[in-house]
């Protein structure tokens, strides 16, 4: 027991206090800095020393500065990040995608138009305006159709850029997250924990996660795997590789996988979570469902009347032509419904009439056309052309309503969640400033024991003199 | 445990709560300046489908509206024709009925026969009647006169067509009755050809003939028979007439209630929106103030 001992407990109080505030410092100036966590010195007291028969405090030992955080807690987020991207990049494209339909006007509107100036050219089948107007209602028709579907594969055009915009991201996150894997596990074997290394990389790990959907997985040494569905992403300094260069079919972007090891494949059809799963799944098939099914109402409407027309007689007499030009396939019919050029050209050449002989007075094909109104026909399942459109607007609508639900649900379990870690981990700057005030009061008492120590030498000293 | 509360969860909470008071408040306006409970498919998919398709129907109960106001008046204007024609007939019979006396001298019927052949030329006038350039009994062919006369006979040019029009989604009413049915009888169990009546009545006068096979007293029973025969057919104008009347009555009721159900499905309640409104506002102006109070304090206060 001598003095150096006294003074060596000073020294080391005044280092972990020091410490202490310092830390502090550190939490203060990072209260807004998202992604961290506050820091916390472990203060641990010094082995005793075992002298003239008593144990003896040795003072006080910073063990390690650790970070607070919830294990558990901060899983949660990340897998919550994950169901969050694809929740509100479902919701955001499904919002636009119900904006093709508005609630007056539109394809119904315009087909019921059509219906109507059909129904006038029955009461008056040789009217010269009444056979204008019916081919304005059809072109009409056919112009509203094609609207409809230009707005929805423009939007199908802006999510793959979406998706263009959030694989760049993807790889210069996962580039990142390995960079920092190297570096956590580095500081790590060479002791203390890489607190603020952990808090970016689990940043990092969040928007990765709610970009893909991937699974994250911490090794022994510190580092993470991540991966998704089987498809490595990052594993330790290594890490893979996305494109979207590729166009399918449709002229949309397929997307590539590159290996750390440089092997690539196609992988579309492998991401189903995440921000990207969920735009390939808005771009591949909630909006390319719709497009087909307005296709293949464009394309039942066009065979319909123009079988029905086909079968009456213009007003020359002659049979009916085509009403509306004809489409071959369903792709892309809802873009091509156009009247006939020949009538277009020649109102005369409507087939009101149902004998060449009973003109010009003869009304029954027009009536039979505005039959059609109320035809349910085989290839839309048994439903007439409205009852079919209308079905598609409500299953539109559905949807949209399910997807906001569900991102507001996802919304506000991730906010729930964030509060949680922010209990656990957040700075509160009451706090910190009372440790601030805490540790220096310590300080000045240590260093009071300093002088304190440095007296007692003084005094051995005077005395010896 | 409790749990911890920084400055950051009270950021956070302030940010949510503002955000949320000023969703709802975003959503009423748009209640109270469109005046409807659904403006976008997801606000109610069911009813939003269903104001559509009531939409669809309104459109085609406006339709059928303009197709019976159609009917009504081709209906109409038949039927003042057909009264015409009636006339014509029976001032017809009084004219055989004058002349079967044998107090007639041959001269007096044949100055009578000239205003027979007056009311032949009045009635086929009638008959070739034409509105807005359709000849109204010529069926389909409507275009050209249907009755002409040519050596001693009236013959007909138009078709049997009938023009039908929708008054609803599963019946319609015939605008027309074609002219050969209703003026030579054709088609009919025991019709008779008005113009081979009055034919045959100027001739029995111009031949001085009262009661031979062809004679004016036989005439006379013709001309009951198509004063009957005419009568016969404003009664079936006065049946479509009816019709009409009462399915355009229907139609309006229908239009009401369609547009009431359509209000009730789609529209918002005023009061509820209005009531909500102000309760958001306060909600939110609450959401304010309470904010900038919990924001304001921290230890850094009162450490001097």
């Amino acid at each position: 027991m001598g003095i150096l001992s006294t003074l060596s407990i000073g020294a080391q109080a005044l280092k972990a206090q020091q410490l202490g505030i310092q830390t502090a410092g550190h939490n203060l100036a990072n209260v807004a800095t998202p992604g961290f966590s506050r820091q916390r010195v472990d203060l641990v007291t010094a082995y005793p020393s075992f002298e003239g028969g008593v144990f003896v405090g040795a003072g006080v030992d910073a063990a390690s500065i650790q970070r607070v955080v919830d294990a558990f807690t901060e899983a949660e987020l990340i897998g919550l990040h994950g169901q969050v991207g694809y929740s509100e990049a479902e919701s955001r494209a499904l919002s636009s995608l119900q904006e093709v339909f508005p609630l007056s006007g539109g394809v119904n509107g315009a087909l019921s138009e059509f219906f109507g100036a059909l129904s006038d050219l029955a009461s008056n089948p040789a009217g010269s305006v009444e056979r204008v107007s019916v081919i304005a209602k059809a072109r009409a028709l056919g112009e509203t159709l094609a609207l409809a579907r230009q707005s929805l594969t423009s939007m199908q055009f802006n999510l793959d850029k979406d998706l263009a915009s959030a694989v760049a991201r993807v790889n210069v996150l996962t580039e990142q997250v390995a960079r920092l894997n190297e570096q956590i596990a580095f500081i790590e074997v060479h002791g203390g924990p890489a607190n603020d290394f952990r808090d970016q990389r689990q940043t990092l790990l969040q928007e990765l996660t709610s970009l893909t959907g991937a699974t994250v997985r911490e090794d022994a040494n510190g580092q993470v795997t991540v991966a998704v569905d089987g498809l490595l992403l990052v594993g330790g300094a290594r890490f893979a590789s996305l494109s979207a260069d590729g166009l399918n079919v449709n002229g949309l972007h397929s997307l590539t996988y590159r290996s750390p090891d440089g092997t690539t494949f196609d992988a579309s059809t492998l991401f189903a979570a995440g921000e990207i799963g969920s735009l390939l799944n808005a771009r591949d098939k909630l909006f390319q469902d719709v497009i087909d099914r307005l296709d293949l109402f464009a394309q039942t409407l066009v065979g319909q009347f123009n079988t029905q027309h086909a079968l009456g007689f213009d007003l020359n007499g002659n049979a009916g032509g085509n009403l509306f030009a004809p489409i071959a396939g369903a792709t892309g019919a809802a873009a091509a419904v156009r009247v006939d050029a020949a009538l277009a050209a020649d109102p005369r050449l409507l087939a009101a009439a149902q004998s060449a002989t009973t003109l010009p007075g003869d009304n029954r094909n027009a009536l039979a056309l505005v039959g059609l109104s109320s035809t349910t026909i085989p290839a839309l399942g048994g439903l007439t052309l409205e009852d079919h459109f209308l079905a598609l607007i409500g299953d539109v609508g559905s949807q949209v309503q399910s997807a906001q639900s569900r991102a507001d649900f996802q919304r506000a379990l991730l906010t729930q969640t964030q509060a949680r870690r922010e209990s656990v981990s957040g700075v509160s700057i009451d706090e910190e400033m009372t440790k601030l005030i805490q540790f220096q009061r310590a300080f000045e008492a240590s260093s009071l024991l300093v002088r304190t120590a440095d007296e007692m030498y003084q005094t051995l000293i005077d005395m010896a003199r | 445990m409790t749990m911890r509360v920084t400055q950051q969860t009270i950021a956070t909470q302030v940010n949510e709560g503002l955000q949320r008071a000023y969703q709802k408040l975003a959503r009423t306006q748009e209640a109270v300046t469109t005046g409807y409970r659904i403006n976008h498919l997801s606000d109610d998919p069911i009813g939003a489908a269903r104001v559509l398709g009531l939409r669809g129907f309104e459109q085609s109960l406006i339709q059928y509206e303009k197709n019976l106001s159609t009917a009504l008046s081709a209906v109409e204007s038949a039927d003042s024709v057909l009264d015409g024609v009636v006339d014509r007939l029976v001032r017809a019979k009084e004219l055989a009925l004058a002349m079967a006396n044998d107090s007639n001298s041959p001269d007096q019927r044949l100055q009578t026969s000239k205003e027979v052949r007056e009311l032949l030329n009045q009635v086929l006038n009638f008959a070739n009647t034409s509105v807005e350039n359709r000849f109204i009994f010529a069926g389909f062919i409507n275009e050209t006169p249907p009755f002409s006369e040519a050596g001693g006979a009236v013959s007909y040019a138009g078709d049997s067509g009938e023009i039908f029009v929708q008054t609803s989604s599963i019946s319609s009413i015939a605008l027309n009755v074609p002219g050969d049915r209703l003026f030579q009888g054709a088609g009919l169990a025991a019709g008779v050809d008005i113009f081979d009546v009055y034919l045959d009545l100027e001739a029995a006068l111009q031949n001085n003939d009262v009661s031979g096979v062809d004679g004016i007293r036989t005439q006379i029973g013709r001309i009951d028979v198509a004063i009957d025969q005419v009568l016969s057919f404003r009664a079936e104008f006065g049946a479509r007439y009816d019709h009409a009347r009462v399915a355009q009555e229907a139609i309006s009721v229908m239009k009401i209630q369609n547009n009431e159900r359509r209000s009730q499905i789609q529209d918002a309640d005023a009061l509820a929106v209005y009531s909500d409104f102000a309760r958001y506002q306060q909600a939110f102006q609450a959401a304010l103030q309470s904010a900038s109070q919990m924001l304001q304090p921290s230890l850094l206060n009162f450490l001097k």
